[in-house]
Parts: structure tokens; sequence; C-alpha cells
């Protein structure tokens, strides 16, 4: 049988052969929670007296309250420490970043392996080569509990990408331009399999950005393949990892989408719905108030060193703010090193502390007043995701955003003088 | 699995931040006292007006974006006895079923806020009642109607201690 990435790894994970459309129950070999969800996964295996099945391949991130707010989050990051401690599970204290960061970048994700986190963006992971889903908490306290799932075993839609990056042109305006194409549901249940030379043109950071934005058409799962570019990263960690997953020669894919690099220009999601991709220039000229940069889009090394390349001897435009939060301590620690956070700051940048900030009001950053518009990095542009339904948010690259808080206007980046 | 309930019409891709906010879905557990924050932005005041049984409709996508369980659970605790769409976002779909809430896929076109269903989950078969029209939608496997019947994933687990996919 010719099979999918998918196909392979969910076999392989249920013992069974598992062609698309098959429900099977998978083994998993990583599942992952945070403090963003309540009920809590642990606190749903505490209330049905279950216990951690593999606490080695289970992993708690507390991410999505970096600063702890109030009184009642503090207690479920409290929660979450003893559950951690109680079981033997490692957990990620606040300030180290956003899950799918510091999961990603410690070598925990390795190619073939099935991965379930009780967050919608954790098709970030599927950078690695790895079948990696968001669940809901219950999901992923049975997968704690059991060490498996089910799974209706996804059809998969092969997204072939040619051609370079232009200049000002960033991966986040490819994972636009992806979910502009698809729109909300057009992979619904299905896997994303990435391939072509164009990838040559998006590193491992490219990548993990759009595999992230990959869930909000609907996929299952995003996978990129393991070639040179994921090889040499898991070298340079020291890791050894195999030849990874590919898919076989006459595997078969519902669908063959092309995605063309060389013809992107940088793109906005406008107000409302991520699937509302266009030009940034068909709304040049929208005064902002604020932009936001971090988040497990566009939190990363690559990210920064995009914005301080716009910010580099120059200042926010009068009345606007910026907030970055680097994705991770690492991605903080390295980005001081550079000398970034010194640019950013001289240019009158706040700088948030790792984690989710930035991105749904529940971070508790940037909550805008009524009537302004913010232009982010960030992954959703939803009413209200920052925390006030009165204001407008556009997703965009983080060279796009630094672009429009220094003219104080959206702006392609290419256009700032 | 049989429901009897008014209709609360919704259009396509019902997010789960319209659902339920993230700041809301963060501090609270007790979902019967976040019921009153059901659809806060999009339909405040929804959650006083439900009976119990009552019918969510909706377009295609509904309950797209974040995973958040609290969206299917709030609807639940809400009184919302099922839910019929076009389609689900698949996290969504997941999470109905996981809290013990029913869900069926079908054409919801024509399908008026304020008509009156019977839905009969297991077969697929919904009647809008008072008009003689039928409809038939795809119902869920076996495995996933035991899991919502059971009142949701965690019991069934309790109870049968592994998956059962072939009952």
């Amino acid at each position: 049988m010719e099979r999918t990435i998918a196909e392979k790894v969910i076999s392989s994970r249920s013992g069974m052969p598992s062609p698309a459309g098959e429900f099977v129950v998978a083994e998993v070999d990583l599942a992952f929670f945070h403090d963003g969800n309540r009920p809590l996964v642990s606190e749903l295996l505490e209330d049905m007296e279950l216990a951690v099945f593999r606490p080695g391949a289970t992993k708690v991130v507390l991410d999505h309250a970096a600063t702890c707010p109030n009184r009642v989050v503090a207690n479920v990051q409290a929660a979450l420490r003893l559950f951690a401690e109680r079981w033997g599970v490692e957990l990620f204290e606040v300030g180290e970043g956003v899950c799918h960061q510091v999961l990603g970048e410690r070598g925990l994700i390795r190619p073939g392996s099935l991965v379930v986190g009780a967050d919608s963006h954790t098709t970030t992971l599927g950078a690695f080569n790895a079948l990696a889903t968001g669940m809901g908490s219950s999901d992923v306290a049975a997968a704690v509990a059991l060490g498996k799932t089910w799974l209706r075993v996804p059809e998969t839609l092969r997204v072939e990408i040619t051609g370079n990056l232009g200049q000002g042109v960033s991966a986040k305006d490819v994972a636009l331009a992806l979910v502009g194409k698809l729109g909300a549901s057009g992979a619904d249940y299905m896997a994303l399999e990435f391939h072509g030379e164009g990838l040559d043109s998006l590193s491992l950071e490219g990548r993990m950005c759009v595999c992230n934005m990959a869930t909000e058409t609907g996929a299952k799962f995003a996978v990129m393949p393991c070639d040179g570019v994921l090889e040499e990263w898991f070298a340079s960690q020291g890791i050894r990892v195999g030849q990874g997953v590919k898919p076989d020669p006459g595997a078969n894919y519902k669908r063959v989408l092309s995605l063309d690099l060389t013809s992107l220009e940088p793109l906005v999601a406008a107000p409302g719905a991520v699937q509302n991709v266009h030009p940034v220039k068909e709304f040049q000229g929208i005064r902002v108030h604020e932009g936001v940069v971090g988040t497990c889009a566009n939190g990363r090394l690559e990210d920064l060193r995009d914005v301080a390349d716009v910010l580099r001897g120059r200042r926010l435009a009068v009345g606007r703010r910026l907030f970055v939060s680097p994705a991770s301590r690492l991605v903080f620690r390295r980005a001081a090193e550079e000398g970034i956070l010194a640019t950013l700051v001289e240019a009158g940048a706040i700088i948030v502390p790792p984690g989710c900030g930035g991105c749904s009001g529940a971070g508790h950053v940037g909550i805008p007043a009524d009537g302004e518009v913010v232009i982010s990095a960030g992954t959703r542009n939803f009413p209200g995701r920052l925390g006030n339904p009165a204001t407008e948010i556009y997703l965009a690259s983080p060279r796009t955003v630094a672009a429009s808080v220094v003219s104080g206007r959206i702006c392609d980046p290419r256009d700032l003088t | 699995m049989i429901i009897e309930g008014r209709v609360w019409r919704f259009g396509d891709n019902i997010t789960t931040d319209a659902i339920i906010p993230a700041h809301r879905k963060q501090e609270h557990r007790d979902m019967v006292a976040m019921a009153r924050f059901l659809f806060e932005e999009m339909r405040p005041g929804l959650t006083s007006e439900i009976s119990p049984g009552d019918l969510v409709v909706a377009g295609v996508n509904f309950g797209c974006g974040s995973s958040r369980e609290a969206a299917a659970a709030i609807l639940k605790a809400a009184g919302v006895g099922g839910i019929l769409a076009k389609s689900f976002g698949r996290i969504f779909f997941r999470n109905a079923v996981n809290v013990g809430l029913a869900v069926l896929a079908l054409d919801t076109d024509g399908i008026a806020e304020g008509a009156r269903l019977r839905v009969d989950f297991r077969t697929g078969k919904v009647q809008v009642l008072g008009t003689g029209e039928e409809r038939w939608g795809k119902p869920l496997p076996r495995f996933l109607l035991e899991v919502a019947e059971a009142g949701g994933l965690l019991t069934y687990l309790k109870v049968h201690g592994d998956y059962r996919l072939s009952g």
C-alpha cells in the first residue's frame, strides 16, 4: 500500500493498516498541556482519579499567563506545579516561553512521532516532520492516562512550494497566503504535507510559522519534510535522527495545491477572520495604535531580527506602542546577545516576558482601547481577541508590523523610507 | 439519543472565541456559573432564553479556532441538547462528544431560528415539527455516540477502561 506521511506514522502507532478514512487507536509519543484552558488536563485527571501513564512522555508548560494577572490564575499555576511534582512530569516554568517553541527548541519533537497538545497551534510542531495536533482537555487527559488516542486517519492535501521569497516578504506571508487560498475550512480534518524546492527558502523557524497558521485552515496535521534544513538543525543540537518520514511515491493525495513564493507580496489578514487575506497595500495608510510581535506564530529569533532591522535608527511613530514577546527564554537571551533588544527598546518597543501575552486577552498584554487598531504578528484576529471587542486586529508579518508602527499606519515594509 | 427543542440559529465559521472568549475560559472552572457568558458578544443574554434540550443550528465550520473544551462545555451547561451544522471545526467536534453533547452534520439551509426540531442523533433523522419536513444527517460512528451518551470521554473511559472502537 502506497502511503502518505500521516498514513505511515499512524499505522506504525496503531499497529494496523491505517488508510485515510479509518478510525484507529494510536499510541501517542508525547502529550502536553498548559495553563490556558480550564478545565485543566490535570484537574480532569484528578476528578476522574486517573493516573499519568507515562510521565516521561507528558509535559506541562506555563505559558498563557507568564506574568500571572490575578489570584485565580496564580492558583491554577500552583496546582499545575503540584501535579507535575506528584507525577514526575516535566514542567516548564513561567518565563520559559510558549509551549510549542519550548518543546521544539529543546529537541523533544522527533521526526515520525505522534504528538498531541491541549492547544490548537500544536500543528506548529509538524515543522519537525512529526504528526502534531491540538485537542481539548478531555482528549489530552485521556492520552495522558492511556498513552493513546483515537483518530480518524486524515486524507492529505499536498502543498508544492516553488520559488524564492522576495525582498520584504516573510514566512508569515507564506502562512497567510496558505490560509487565504484554503479558507477557514479548506483543509478540514486533513493533513497538509509540504514539499518542493521552495522549502529551501524557509528556515526551520519559518516552517514553524507556516505549520502554526495551518490550523486556521481546519487541518489536523501540517508536516514538513525531514530534509537538509531539519537534519542540520538536529545535528547542531547533537541529536541523531534517522531518515524521518517521507510519503511513498504512489501515495494518494486528495488535492495538490501550488504555492509560488516568488509571486508573494507582504500580506495582512483583515479584521475578523484569519482567512481575510489581502495584500498589505490594500490597507496601506490606515492608522494603527498598537503593534504586537510574539506568540507561537512569530516570536522567534528571525522574527525579532526582522523587527530590529526595521526599527534600527528609527523610533515608533508618536502615540504608537509595540509589544515584543520573545517566544522563549532562549530566544530572549540570544536577542539580547545580538543587541536586538537594545535596538527595540531604543526605538520605543516594550519587551514582554516569553509566553502567550499579546495573543489573546487572557495574556493581559496590550489590551487595546475602544476604537483602536492593532497590527499583530500573532495567530488570530477574531473580534475581541485581545480582550476588547471594540477594536480591530490585522495580522501580518513581524516586518510589516514593525514598518506599520514606525510609520504609524499600515505599511508595506518595502515602502518604508 | 433523541432531542426535541427550539432552534437557535447561527451562520458560518462561528469561532470558539465567539462562543466563549479567551479571558473567560482561562479562569473559570464552573461551567454552570460560566454559562451566562455564552456568546456574550454575539448574542448576549442567550443563556437565559435557552430551554434545556434546545438545539444550536449553524452553517459551515462551527466551533473553529481554539481547542478550548470550555466552548463545548458551556453550551452543554447552558442547556443546549445538541448541535446541528453543515460542518464542525475538528477540535470542537471532538470536544462536543467528549463533554456529552450530541452533534450531527447535515445541510442546515432553511432551518430557521425558532423552528422546533426532533432529532434522532443515532439515525441522523431530523424532523421539523409542525411541517412534516424530514432531513437526514450523517450520524456519528457508534463509538462516538457511545462516548456522547456516556456523558463524555472520561466517564466512558472510567466505565470501559479503554477506547472501544468496534463496540
